[in-house]
């Protein structure tokens, strides 16, 4: 099947407060694709333009140099239509939790249907199905906002994004400071996300297992630049690399550097803790035989 | 230049801006400073006369050379009010002194009067404004808010004595100034966040009311997070001890060397060369110097 290009990134640069004795530079020429139906993960250490480059995609940030094409609309352009581009694309920032504002939890996930000034029984719908995407029941709807715990919170954002119904969806540490429930339930709701065709999905995360149980693709920034770029399992089998980074590596990851140290290579390259522990369960099953 | 973005809320203010370059109008005492600046502003609202305004933005300008600061990032903000600056300058020329006997027309359209008192007088404004944002400008890019604070504080200490809290004081407005650019930040994040859900926050195009309702959604989470940085912050302190102004050292001690004397001596005397054209009435000498030539 042929794939099609949905964000087309070239040689993107940023300085912030340009022109300044204050400048700083943020983005050294960023070159990125994003395919539709596809999952790309975005990892870096801190201060290495994950969040900037985020707010490039669906036009906060204007390009200064470089250009970025989404859907084919060039994002240089100041006549381009940033609210319709905005609704196609969702996005969702660090702690959305913090900036939740509605008294009612409805109301919240409504606010985008209604800046698109959708009728009254549409804004409904998109509620009903927006929540329940994110496994939140609709009586939570009346619930008042403030009541509602970290995790539910966190979908509650969630839901906020999905009621747009967008195609693309950008997260930034979808999974940050959430116990390993709430991690888990956010996770299942992206995974359930993504099943209908023609969607596609950025994730940043510092948390190597996220990346590696969501991603297909990879891309590492560092200072700015994209120092890798590819398959998520050929970053994760480069572990020169990844420490260098300041990245963590996974549990699995660690069992099959271990493994190797004591003279059993699994090399099948699985990053996946299920993956991981087949290649085990084969090795010593093909001993025991 | 680099194009314009909506969101970039803290990219738009230079004035305020601490730049350290660590020239001598960085090391004066932040108390030299606070006096002369404070000093030098009433002198400027008081003094009536176009020369003495000019000799007050002259020694402005002469600090912002000597602190290798870009000089013309003083005058960015400038530019920006200037418009309205001059609305505001013609509302005083066409306006207000039109009562004085001794004026001269210059010109008359309807019940629209210039004289020469009128023209003045807006000249002045302007003349302050500028000599006012400059002098702002140099004391901002050239003490950080700990010296502002510390000077604060030495110089409410003589208040002490009366009971007044200026430990607390300098301690307030510090905070409040630190606080400044952490709002910022986080209204900017609110923004984006919301303008990714298709909110307006588009100038021009609605009216007053509706601006206003389109920005309360960012006020809400904004005040809740204000609160919960200043809760976390009472709650820092508190677990490192910190228990008011008696008996606290300092890191910082504030004592004056040779250049704020030199400082001091530039600022006395160009108050005074200031105070003393405006008493002799400059402008008028040389007013009417520039007509007999002419004439």
């Amino acid at each position: 099947m042929q794939k099609k290009p949905v964000i087309e990134v070239r040689k993107l640069t940023h300085r912030y407060l340009a022109g300044t004795p204050l400048e700083v530079q943020s983005l050294r020429g960023i070159d990125f694709t994003l395919y539709t139906d596809e999952i790309v993960g975005i990892v870096g250490p801190t201060g290495s333009g994950k969040s900037t480059f985020l707010c490039h995609l669906n036009g906060l940030i204007r390009p200064q140099e470089g250009d970025v094409l989404v859907f084919g609309v060039s994002l240089a352009d100041s006549r381009a239509d940033m609210r319709m581009i905005r609704k196609r694309i969702g996005m969702l920032f660090q702690n959305p939790e913090q900036q939740l504002f509605e008294r009612f939890a409805g109301d919240d996930v409504a606010f985008g249907p209604r800046n698109y000034d959708l009728s009254k029984e549409e804004v409904r719908e998109a509620v009903r199905r927006a929540m329940e995407m994110v496994g939140l029941p609709f009586s939570y709807k009346d619930r008042l906002t403030a009541d509602l715990s970290l995790g539910e919170k966190r979908r509650l954002a969630l839901a906020g994004v999905f009621a747009l119904d967008p195609e693309i969806l950008v997260l930034d540490e979808p999974t940050a400071s959430l116990d390993p429930e709430g991690r888990r339930q956010v996770l299942e709701v992206l995974k359930g996300w993504r099943r209908e065709p023609g969607r596609s999905l950025i994730v940043v995360s510092h948390n190597m297992e996220d990346i590696a149980e969501l991603a297909d693709r990879t891309y590492l920034l560092s200072d700015g630049e994209v120092v890798y770029s590819g398959v998520t399992g050929k970053l994760f089998a480069d572990r020169e690399l990844l420490l260098r980074q300041g990245l963590a590596l996974t549990v699995p990851l660690q069992v099959v550097h271990r493994l190797s140290q004591n003279g059993i290579s699994l090399g099948k390259g699985n990053v996946s803790a299920r993956g991981v522990a087949e290649e085990i369960g084969s090795v010593l099953h093909g001993s025991a035989q | 230049m680099a194009q314009r973005n909506e969101f970039e809320l803290m990219g738009k203010v230079v004035i305020g801006q601490y730049i350290p370059t660590g020239s001598v109008v960085h090391r004066l005492d932040a108390r030299t400073k606070l006096m002369l600046g404070a000093l030098l502003i009433v002198v400027a609202i008081f003094v009536s006369s176009i020369a003495a305004l000019l000799l007050l933005f002259v020694t402005v300008l002469f600090g912002l050379c000597i602190t290798k600061v870009e000089v013309k990032l003083a005058f960015i903000s400038l530019r920006r009010v200037l418009p309205y600056l001059f609305v505001l300058a013609a509302i005083q020329m066409l306006a207000v002194p039109q009562f004085r006997l001794d004026a001269k027309v210059i010109w008359e359209w309807r019940f629209f009067v210039l004289t020469d008192r009128s023209l003045l007088s807006g000249l002045l404004l302007m003349g302050r404004f500028v000599v006012i944002v400059s002098l702002l400008a140099l004391f901002s890019f050239t003490t950080s808010t700990t010296e502002l604070m510390h000077g604060v504080e030495h110089m409410l200490q003589p208040l002490q004595r009366l009971r007044f809290p200026a430990h607390e004081t300098a301690l307030v407005i510090n905070i409040a100034i630190r606080f400044v650019p952490i709002l910022m930040g986080e209204a900017e994040r609110i923004m984006r966040a919301q303008a990714s859900r298709g909110a307006d926050f588009g100038t021009g195009r609605h009216n007053f009311i509706r601006r206003f309702m389109r920005m309360l959604p960012l006020f809400v989470p904004l005040f809740i997070l204000s609160l919960q940085h200043a809760q976390n912050m009472a709650e820092a302190m508190e677990s490192r001890c910190y228990m008011g102004g008696s008996g606290r050292t300092r890191l910082i001690q504030l004592h004056y060397e040779k250049q704020d004397f030199v400082a001091f001596l530039i600022g006395i005397v160009a108050i005074a060369g200031a105070l003393c054209m405006s008493l002799f009435k400059v402008d008028q000498t040389v007013w009417k110097g520039v007509m007999t030539i002419l004439s």
